[in-house]
This record gives structure tokens, C-alpha cells and sequence, in this order.
């Protein structure tokens, strides 16, 4: 009976065990975008684009490309035009690319007691079981330089991100080169809240080019976070 | 025999003069029908608070027999994102599933004037892409496009260069105009505009 007992606690521990490695494996990484389907709608199905303000200028597309492996899949292309003058506050104007982690707001079915229900809420996504934000990056001639921004909650209804240093900084080679690499970004780099993303963005600041700006274009790929 | 070949000649030199010819300008919209020169759909898009009005008019144009007259109420707040929603006016340059190829031209041009004068607004440009995203690459604000500097009472010729907008120039959707919350010193903004010969040069 006693050998029985501890032949089911060891099961139950297998069990337990087996559970929280499951999750764990679940939670080790959520591909964002691939970029394998429409370059206006990631993996998690939710918007992505570029923003601008004129009269910097920003535009993206799909390209097919052999990275890592050798082996081509599509990658996504950002062309972009920072000004430093013009625009608003003189300042160039801005532009970057995003993709929305958080879910746009259901749609909720009238009833005879509500015929007119407010959609649901937006859907934050909770990152707390992950580290970093990682993706392959390269540039076409090696001058590029961008930052990332990342939103939660409150920056996304400010309408802005908090932003990472540049991106050299979470390379191998410490610079965007012509060849591809995997920039891993820690979450801490942002002092937000993780359980409640809403968006990542590819942000050309001024402060990264010299005057009058800088045009340049880039390549990312497997949008993941780890 | 001669003669033949002085034909020839003049028949090809005719031809090679109309082909340029075509690409030098695209009419859009003179305002004078119900719909576009291109047979692309226009009407105003608004998301409430904000307004607009759209109308073809024969008074005053400045030139041929028509004009559009576009009334704007722009609102700060309320709305989606409490952002006060959004106002403009459309026209659509593709022709059902064919998108506008406009590698021959180098500007958007038409001749525009305010009410009162001081109203504002940017041109909106999209491609294939923003066509699906429901959105258009905006301008600066027009004023930058205009010999005055701004907008007037009096007729001024808008020359915006298709460079401005970083876009699929050969696959053009359509062209806007936008009322756009932060050409405006509160966000509120109302005013009526008259616009004439919508072109491609």
C-alpha cells in the first residue's frame, strides 16, 4: 500500500513536472511576425504599418531573402526618410513601422436589453513570462541606425513608446552591418509594464542622424519575444 | 515615292509627339460631372464628431463650368481615442481593380482657395498598401505647396510634388483631403474650401 501510495506521488510529481515544463514551453516564445503573410497584419493577427509625419516618409514591404540557414523566407523591408526640418515644431517630422501586440476591441452582440453594447475592451498582451524581444536585422548599406520603442497601457494612450538605446547596442557586431544578426533586447531596457503590451515600433529618431537627416533602408525578420 | 516617305515620317513625328503628350497631364476632376474624370468614386469620409460636406458647384470655379465646395468641421474631442474623429474628402484615381499607374508624373496640382481664407488641410496619397490599411501618406500642411504661403480668397495653383509622398507611385489608389486635428491651434477647426482641376502633371 505504502509502495503504491508513493508510486502515485511519483506519478503526480511526473505529472506536475511534466505540466510546468509544458507551460514553460509554451511561454518561451511567442513569434510576433515572421512576415510570411500580409505586411499589414503580424502572426498575432493584429495591425501593423509605418507612421509618419510629413515631411520624413517611411514605407514598407515584403522581400524574399535567404537569412541564417541560407534558406530564402520573406523578410520585411523599411525604407525610410528622416528630415531634421519642416513639420511640426520644425523638428522633420517623424517616422518609424509598428506592430500592435495588443487586440483591437470585440465586438459584442445586441440584445433585447442592450441593443447598442459598447465593444469589448482592447486586449493587452501579457509578456511577464518572457525575457527579451529578439529579431534578424540587417541594413543595405551598413549607416542605418534606428531604436525600439515599446508601449504598454499608458504610453499607448499617450500615443507614444518608450524607447531602447540604439540598436548597435544589442548586436553581435555592435553596428548594423549588410549582414544579417540577431539583436536581443532585454524587456528591462523598458521601465513598463510588461503584463499589459500594446505595441512595438522601429523608431528613425532624429537624434541618430546628423543634418539634414538620413535616408536608409532595412530588413527585419522573426519578430519573437523570447 | 518621296511623298510617300515625307508621310511616313510626318505620321511617326505626329505619333512620338502624342505619346508624351498624354503622359504630360492627367485630368483627375474638373468638377463639371457626377463622378471623376476617371470614373473613381468621390465622397467625403467623416467618423463623428467631425464633419463634412462635399458639393459641386457651378458658382464662381476658375475654370470650365464647376468647382467643388468642401464645408469642414473638425472636432477636438469625442470620438474614437477621445481624438475628436476625422473629416476629409476622397477621390479615387483607381479604376475598379486597377490601380493608377503615375510614373509619368511628377506632381499633384489644382487650384484651390478658402472662403475666408487661413483654412487649412493636407493632401492625402495612397497606394495599394494604404489602400488596405485604410489610410493615406499625408503632405505637409498646404500651405507649403502654395506661391502665397497659405491659403487665400484668391484662386492659388497647389503644386505637390509626388516625391513628397513614399509610396507605389505605380499602383496610385487615391487622392485626399484632410482636415487633420493638428492643423488646427486647439484641434477644432471649421471652414469651407473650394477646389478646381484635380491633375497629375
Amino acid at each position: 500500500m505504502k509502495g503504491f501510495k508513493s508510486a502515485r506521488l511519483f506519478v503526480l510529481f511526473l505529472m506536475v513536472t511534466g505540466y510546468l515544463s509544458l507551460t514553460a514551453a509554451f511561454a518561451a516564445q511567442l513569434v510576433v511576425d515572421d512576415f510570411e503573410g500580409s505586411e499589414t497584419k503580424n502572426k498575432l493577427g493584429n495591425r501593423a504599418n509605418v507612421f509618419i509625419k510629413a515631411p520624413s516618409k517611411a514605407m514598407v514591404s515584403i522581400r524574399e531573402e535567404a537569412v541564417g540557414s541560407g534558406q530564402k523566407s520573406h523578410v520585411l523591408m523599411v525604407r525610410y526618410e528622416k528630415k531634421k526640418a519642416g513639420g511640426p515644431f520644425d523638428s522633420g517630422g517623424w517616422c518609424g513601422y509598428y506592430t500592435l501586440l495588443k487586440s483591437p476591441p470585440a465586438l459584442v452582440a445586441p440584445t433585447a436589453d442592450d441593443p447598442n453594447p459598447k465593444p469589448a475592451e482592447e486586449q493587452y498582451l501579457d509578456a511577464s513570462g518572457y525575457k527579451a524581444l529578439t529579431f534578424m536585422v540587417r541594413g543595405e548599406k551598413g549607416d542605418e541606425n534606428f531604436v525600439i520603442g515599446l508601449s504598454d497601457r499608458h504610453w499607448d494612450k499617450v500615443g507614444d513608446s518608450v524607447k531602447s538605446q540604439e540598436i548597435g547596442k544589442y548586436l553581435p557586431a555592435g553596428k548594423l552591418t549588410t549582414q544579417w544578426q540577431k539583436a536581443t533586447i532585454p524587456l528591462d531596457e523598458f521601465f513598463i509594464d510588461y503584463a499589459q503590451l500594446a505595441g512595438i515600433s522601429v523608431v528613425f529618431d532624429g537624434d541618430l542622424f546628423p543634418d539634414p537627416g538620413h535616408a536608409g533602408t532595412i530588413y527585419i525578420d522573426d519578430l519573437i519575444m523570447e | 515615292m518621296k511623298h510617300w516617305k515625307v508621310i511616313i515620317f510626318l505620321l511617326a513625328v505626329g505619333q512620338l509627339s502624342v505619346g508624351p503628350a498624354c503622359a504630360e497631364s492627367l485630368l483627375v476632376d474638373d468638377f463639371e460631372g457626377a463622378v471623376n474624370k476617371l470614373g473613381g468614386r468621390s465622397n467625403t469620409y467623416v467618423m463623428e464628431p467631425s464633419r463634412a460636406l462635399a458639393v459641386r458647384s457651378k458658382e464662381n470655379p476658375h475654370g470650365g463650368s464647376g468647382l467643388l465646395m468642401i464645408k469642414y468641421d473638425k472636432k477636438a474631442k469625442g470620438g474614437p481615442y477621445d481624438s475628436g474623429g476625422w473629416c476629409g474628402y476622397y477621390t479615387m484615381v483607381k479604376t475598379g481593380p486597377r490601380y493608377l499607374d503615375a510614373t509619368g508624373y511628377q506632381k499633384i496640382t489644382f487650384w484651390v482657395r478658402g472662403a475666408a481664407g487661413g483654412e487649412n488641410f493636407v493632401v492625402g496619397l495612397s497606394d495599394r498598401h494604404w489602400e488596405e490599411v485604410g489610410d493615406s501618406v499625408k503632405s505637409e500642411p498646404i500651405g507649403k505647396y502654395l506661391p502665397g504661403g497659405k491659403l487665400t480668397t484668391e484662386w492659388q495653383k497647389a503644386t505637390v510634388p509626388l516625391s513628397t509622398f513614399m509610396l507605389d507611385i505605380k499602383e496610385l489608389a487615391s487622392v485626399a483631403v484632410c482636415f487633420e486635428g493638428s492643423l488646427f491651434p486647439d484641434g477644432n477647426g471649421q471652414g469651407t474650401i473650394y477646389i478646381d482641376d484635380l491633375m497629375l502633371e
